[in-house]
């Protein structure tokens, strides 16, 4: 049987030379374009990570968050993660035990709730990995 | 009595959705187990939700996709499209960008081989206009997908047929969800808001302005003025008017000055035990059906994946199927 799909992607997290990288999924049925990420905030152990130091990579690209919303023909697919890239150096070793928490807001954009305004939901979720 | 043939019934994969997010089934793997249980033959998909390269597959993605269907024996029924209006956070979509976005599916449409394109019912009369020449030459219906609370006299409804009727073209319609004619809102909407911290008083009065017949702007008055009292956060607040997004309480006969437009239709779910929906008047929407001598397809749309990731598509469409198939033979 299956493992319930969390926002965080278990094991997932990794150690990398500037930093760490995590996945995280799409909490929706149907794929999204990037654009759709509306909001996203993220602290490591409890830290806040400012937003400057995340880059978000699918399909063979990086992006910062500002870029996102130009992203409209960029489709994050309901299977696959979402690549979170750090640049905090030293900050995540392998084989440590770290604290991720998340937020994100996505934009649903064929589901108009107003003139201009469209459905967005907000997903959060806390995780304990040891970074591979 | 002439024995007609009645509606074909099959199912979405969207139904399948924990499954599909869990990553317990391929594309093929998917198809074997819908056609092995004999969930057939009719088979909707959602686009961006199956396909990678949605909205524009590529020929290999089409020609993979038919091969399988065939050795399954499935037929294609309906693909699901979806008009993205609000993509960009600055501007809604033009009228020309929502042409070519919807074109762009349609035509992976035509590659599929789905006779039918649900699309939201926001592409409007003056571009579902524009799509006509297209959906003509394929041969293929731009259906505008009705949800709660759009059902046959809502204005938006009206405009749409009124526009059907005026170019005269069967390659233009709706694809209506059993959603709009719901008796009650199912427990598991319920559960949801009980988990997320809403009193008991709270559901009790949601439930007692749900039920009523009262416009729906008089209703979600009522359930924002019940959900401040009861001192509801946001998140709640926004749960509680899913109530009314989501459940819609018109007549069963309100289906009916609907069905000329309809090829394909959602047969909404969310939980079917000893035999019945619990909460969607399936009875009274197959005698319906039946009687007006509808042949269209009906699609097997198990929506319980939006109160529990617990893996219940496949039990529940099986109950579903078991359930239709008597009341159609009666």
């Amino acid at each position: 049987m299956g493992d319930k799909v969390t926002l965080i992607e278990a094991d997932s997290l990794k150690a990398t030379d500037g930093g760490y990288q995590f996945n995280v999924r799409l909490n929706w049925y149907r794929s999204l374009p990037l654009s759709s990420l509306e909001k996203f905030a993220l602290a490591l152990d409890g830290q806040p990570v400012p937003l400057e130091a995340v880059r978000f990579s699918y399909g063979g690209r990086e992006y910062e968050f500002g870029e996102l919303d130009e992203q409209v023909e960029t489709f994050w697919f309901v299977q696959d993660g979402l690549e979170i890239r750090v640049r905090q150096p030293g900050q995540v070793r392998r084989g440590e035990r770290h604290e991720l928490a998340v937020e994100y807001a996505l934009r649903f954009p064929y589901i108009a709730i107003g003139p201009g305004r469209f459905l967005t939901n907000t997903s959060r979720h806390t995780a304990t990995q040891v970074a591979g | 009595m002439t024995d007609k043939p009645g509606p074909i019934l099959g199912t979405t994969l969207y139904s399948f959705t924990n499954d599909w997010r869990q990553r317990l089934y391929t594309l093929e793997s998917l198809l074997e187990k819908v056609a092995a249980l004999g969930l057939g033959p009719a088979l909707e998909v959602v686009g961006f939700q199956t396909f990678r390269d949605f909205p524009d597959v590529s020929d290999e993605t089409a020609r993979h996709f038919r091969g399988l269907l065939d050795r399954h024996g499935l037929i294609p029924s309906c693909l699901g499209g979806n008009l993205d209006v609000g993509r960009r956070r600055d501007r809604l979509m033009s009228p020309d960008e929502m042409q070519t976005y919807t074109e762009r599916q349609l035509i992976s449409a035509q590659k599929l081989g789905f006779p039918v394109l649900r699309i939201q019912h926001s592409v409007g009369p003056a571009v579902m206009e524009r799509l006509a020449p297209l959906a003509d030459r394929f041969k293929i219906q731009v259906a505008a997908e009705l949800h709660s609370p759009l059902v046959a006299d809502h204005p938006a409804v009206i405009e749409l047929r009124e526009c059907y009727d005026r170019l005269g073209t069967p390659y233009l319609g709706f694809v209506p969800d059993f959603s709009s004619t719901m008796t009650a809102v199912p427990e598991g909407h319920w559960s949801s808001l009980r988990e997320a911290g809403a009193p008991e008083a709270l559901l009790a009065e949601a439930k007692a302005i749900w039920i009523t017949d009262r416009p729906a702007a008089e209703k979600f008055g009522a359930l924002a003025e019940a959900a401040a009292r009861h001192g509801a956060g946001p998140d709640l607040a926004g749960g509680l008017n899913r109530s009314l997004t989501m459940f819609g309480h018109a007549a069963v006969s309100q289906w009916t000055p609907l069905l000329p437009y309809v090829r394909h239709i959602h047969g909404k779910f969310y939980w079917v035990e000893a035999g019945r929906e619990t909460s969607i008047p399936y009875p009274e929407l197959m005698a319906l059906l039946k009687g007006a001598g509808y042949q269209g397809t009906i699609s097997a749309e198990w929506e319980g994946h939006a109160f529990s990731e617990e893996l219940l598509g496949f039990q529940q469409v099986q109950a579903w199927r078991a359930m239709c198939d008597r009341l159609l033979a009666n």
